[in-house]
C-alpha cells in the first residue's frame, strides 16, 4: 500500500490548498461578471452547482493537455501521438497535423494484439467481408451471428465456466448486469477501490451497498459478520442474498486481488462472489486465464466472472461467465442484451482469434511466448523502477505499474517532460484517484522489446530526477550495474 | 371514409408442449397492424427517406463501430443534434444510440448525492457506447424534414392530420356511433 512521506503530504496539501484558493477567488469575481447575464430562472437551483464542476473548471483545464491525447496509429509498442496547441492557456486545445513517434507505456496492450497480427488480422478482414461492420441490431433480433455464439462458448471455456454472455460495451458489462443479479433486500459488499462501472451498477441495483477496505479479507469478514447479524435496514430481516464484488487487478493500483482468502471468507458466510477481471484476463496466469489460474483458485469457486476484451485481446466489449442458469437469466432480463447493438462481428472475430493464439490453437506457440514475455517484461521493469528509487505500487506479474507523483505540479511536469523525450505515459489524478495520491500509470506490453524498456527506464529515470519523484534511496550503482550486465 | 391501413406479415408458430416452447414455421399471415408504434408511417419504405438512407449507407457504412468521442461522430450526427433541438425548440441536444439508455444513464448524470458529480462530464453512453448507426441517423433526419415540410411537399402535414383523424374516428366508435 501507499507509504506517503510526511513532507510530501504537507507540500501536496499546500499545493491543492493554493489552487483551491485561487480558483475560489476567480469564481468570486466571475459571479460579478456573470451577474448581468444570469440564466437561471429565479428560485431554481442550478443544474450544475459551483462546487460540482469546480474541479474541471479550475484544476483540470489547467493541465488538460496531459490527458486524452489523440493518437494517429495503432497503439502498439510505438505509436504516433498527435500534437496539440492552445491559444487560451489550455482552456481549449486544437489538434495539429503533426505527430510524434513515441514509445507507448500507456495502452492496455498487454499481449500486443492492438496492432496487426499475423493470425488475427486476416481472419478479421475475412469476417468483415462476410458479416459487414455491424449487425446494427440487438442480440435478440438480427444481431446474433455464428461468431457471437462461438465466442460465448470460447469465453466460457477459456475462463473455466459452463456458459457466458457477450456485451458490446465493457463498461455496461458491469453497470447493467449488477442490477439484474441483485435488487432491494440484497447486500453488495464492494472493495473500496472498485471501478466506477461497478459502483454505478451497485447503486443502480437498489441493493444495500457496503464497502470493505481495499484487498482486506479480514475487514471483509468483519463487514459480513456485522451485516448478517444486523440484517436489512430497519426491519432487520435476513438479506435475500449477498454478493461480494472484487477485481482481479485493480487498474489504478496494479495490485492483484487476494482472491483465495476472499473466496474462503465469502464461502464461510454463504455470500456469492463476483470477480471483475477486466485487466487480468489474458494478462496474467500461465495460459492467460487470469487471477484464478495465477493464484490457484478453482473457477467453480467464483460465482460470476466478468472480463473485458478491450485490453489483452485488442478488441471491444466484455463478457460475463457463470452457470448456465445465471447466463440464461441475464439473456432474458438484461437491458444491455435486449436493447443495445450487438458487438461488431469483426470485433468478435478478433477476440476469437486472439483467444486461439493464447490457447495455442492457432498451431503455433506464439501465445505462450507472448504470455512469458509480458511476465518477464513486467517483472523486469518493476524491479528496475524500484531500484531507481521510485515508489511503485502493485504486485509482481502485474503489467500495471503506478509510479507515485503526489504533488499536483508534478503531474503535468512528468507527463510533458516524458512526452518531450518521446515516451508516452498516462498520468492519473482525482477523481480517478484520491486527491493526494496522483500517479503515473505504466502499462507493459508483450510487444515491448528489451531495448524499448531500457530506453523507457532511462527517460523515466532522468525525468524522475528532474521532477523529484524518487522518494526512496536508489540502490548502489554497482549492484544495479551488475544486474544490468547479467540481464544483457 | 376510412383510409387504407398498413398491413404486415405475421409469422406462424407452433408448439408441441402447450406453449412451453414455440417453433417458427415458414408460413405467414397477412394481417392488419394495430400493434406497432408506427404513428406517422415511417416504419416502411418512404419516397423521401428511403433513398437518402440508402445513399448514407453507401457513404458512411452500416456503423461507425466507434464511440462518439473517438471516430463515431459524422456530419450526420452533428446535423441530427441540431435538428431535434430546433424541432422541439431548445438550444442544444445530444444523441444516444439506445432509447432505453437515454433515460437510464442520463438521470444519474443529472442528480445524485455526491457534491462533486464528475459523471455529468463523463456520461457513459456518450463515452463508451457505439454511436448511432449513420443510416439510422439519416432516417431520423429525413423523417423530421418531412414533418417540418422541408422536403418540398406537404406530406408531413398530411400525415399529422391523418393520424389525428383516425384518433377521432376511434373515439367516435367507442362512443357508440
Amino acid at each position: 500500500m501507499v507509504r506517503l512521506p510526511y513532507t510530501t503530504a504537507l507540500t501536496t496539501l499546500f499545493s491543492y490548498g493554493l489552487l483551491f484558493a485561487f480558483g475560489q477567488l476567480r469564481d468570486f469575481f466571475r459571479k460579478f461578471v456573470d451577474w448581468f447575464k444570469a440564466k437561471n430562472v429565479k428560485g431554481y437551483a442550478p443544474i450544475c452547482l459551483g462546487l460540482e464542476d469546480f474541479y474541471v473548471r479550475r484544476l483540470y483545464l489547467r493541465i488538460q493537455d496531459c490527458f486524452g491525447r489523440p493518437i494517429a496509429s495503432a497503439p502498439d509498442s510505438w505509436f504516433d501521438v498527435v500534437e496539440r496547441t492552445s491559444k487560451d492557456n489550455n482552456k481549449t486545445l486544437q489538434r495539429t497535423s503533426n505527430t510524434t513517434r513515441c514509445l507507448n507505456l500507456g495502452s492496455y496492450n498487454y499481449l500486443g494484439f492492438a496492432a496487426a497480427d499475423e493470425y488475427c488480422t486476416p481472419r478479421v478482414i475475412e469476417s468483415l467481408k462476410k458479416y459487414s461492420a455491424s449487425t446494427c441490431s440487438v442480440r435478440v433480433d438480427g444481431g446474433t451471428t455464428k461468431l457471437h455464439n462461438e465466442l460465448e462458448e470460447l469465453a466460457a471455456r477459456f475462463v473455466g465456466k459452463p456458459a457466458a454472455i457477450l456485451f458490446g460495451m465493457g463498461y455496461v458489462t458491469n453497470s447493467a448486469i449488477i442490477p439484474c443479479l441483485i435488487g432491494k433486500g440484497g447486500l453488495i459488499i464492494s472493495d473500496s477501490l472498485n471501478h466506477n462501472s461497478i459502483v454505478n451498477g451497485a447503486r443502480g441495483s437498489g441493493a444495500t451497498v457496503r464497502v470493505f477496505q481495499h484487498n482486506s479479507p479480514a475487514h471483509l469478514e468483519e463487514v459480513l459478520r456485522e451485516q448478517i447479524a444486523g440484517g436489512q435496514p430497519r426491519t432487520h430481516r435476513p438479506w435475500k442474498k449477498i454478493i461480494v464484488i472484487v477485481e482481479g487487478i485493480y487498474s489504478m493500483e496494479g495490485e492483484l486481488c487476494k482472491l483465495p482468502e476472499i473466496i474462503a471468507v465469502a464461502k464461510k458466510y454463504k455470500a456469492y462472489t463476483y470477480l471483475d477481471e477486466a485487466h487480468s484476463i489474458g494478462a496474467v496466469g500461465q495460459s492467460g486465464r487470469g487471477v484464478c489460474e495465477l493464484l490457484g483458485v478453482d473457477p467453480a469457486d467464483v460465482d460470476i466472472m466478468m472480463g473485458t476484451f478491450t485490453k489483452s485481446f485488442g478488441s471491444c466489449g466484455g463478457y460475463i461467465a457463470a452457470s448456465k442458469e445465471i447466463i440464461q437469466h441475464l439473456k432474458h432480463s438484461c437491458p444491455a442484451h435486449l436493447y443495445a447493438t450487438s458487438m461488431s462481428p469483426p470485433a468478435v472475430q478478433q477476440v476469437i482469434s486472439a483467444i486461439k493464439v493464447i490457447l495455442g490453437e492457432d498451431g503455433s506457440n506464439r501465445g505462450a511466448q507472448k504470455l512469458a514475455r509480458i511476465r518477464e517484461n513486467s517483472n523486469f521493469f518493476r524491479s528496475e523502477l524500484k531500484k531507481m528509487g521510485f515508489e511503485v505500487l502493485g504486485d509482481n506479474d502485474s503489467p500495471v505499474m503506478p509510479i507515485m507523483l503526489y504533488n499536483p505540479a508534478k503531474i503535468p511536469a512528468f507527463s510533458r517532460e516524458c512526452l518531450r523525450q518521446k515516451v508516452a505515459v498516462v498520468t492519473v489524478a482525482f477523481p480517478a484517484t484520491p486527491l493526494l495520491l496522483a500517479r503515473a500509470r505504466i502499462c507493459i506490453s508483450a510487444s515491448h522489446t528489451r531495448e524499448d524498456l531500457m530506453k523507457a527506464l532511462d527517460v523515466i529515470s532522468r525525468v524522475g530526477d528532474l521532477v523529484g519523484i524518487k522518494y526512496f534511496p536508489a540502490e548502489p550503482p554497482k549492484i544495479a550495474g551488475a544486474d544490468h550486465d547479467k540481464l544483457e | 371514409m376510412l383510409a387504407i391501413s398498413t398491413a404486415f406479415d405475421v409469422v406462424e408458430r407452433t408448439s408441441k408442449d402447450n406453449n412451453k416452447t414455440l417453433q417458427r414455421t415458414s408460413n405467414t399471415t397477412r394481417c392488419l397492424n394495430l400493434g406497432s408504434y408506427n404513428y406517422l408511417g415511417f416504419a416502411a419504405a418512404d419516397e423521401y427517406c428511403t433513398p437518402r438512407v440508402i445513399e448514407s449507407l453507401k457513404k458512411y457504412s452500416a456503423s461507425t463501430c466507434s464511440v462518439r468521442v473517438d471516430g463515431g461522430t459524422t456530419k450526420l450526427h452533428n446535423e441530427l443534434e441540431e435538428l431535434p433541438a430546433r424541432f422541439v425548440g431548445k438550444p442544444a441536444a445530444i444523441l444516444f444510440g439506445m432509447c432505453y439508455v437515454t433515460n437510464s444513464a442520463i438521470i444519474p448524470c443529472l442528480i445524485g448525492k455526491e457534491i462533486i458529480q464528475h459523471l455529468k462530464h463523463s456520461c457513459p453512453p456518450h463515452l463508451y457506447a457505439t454511436s448511432m448507426s449513420p443510416p439510422g441517423v439519416q432516417h431520423v433526419i429525413s423523417a423530421i424534414k418531412v414533418i417540418l415540410g422541408e422536403d418540398g411537399s406537404n406530406r408531413g402535414a398530411q400525415k399529422l392530420a391523418r393520424i389525428r383523424l383516425r384518433f377521432l374516428q376511434v373515439r367516435a366508435q367507442e362512443d357508440g356511433f
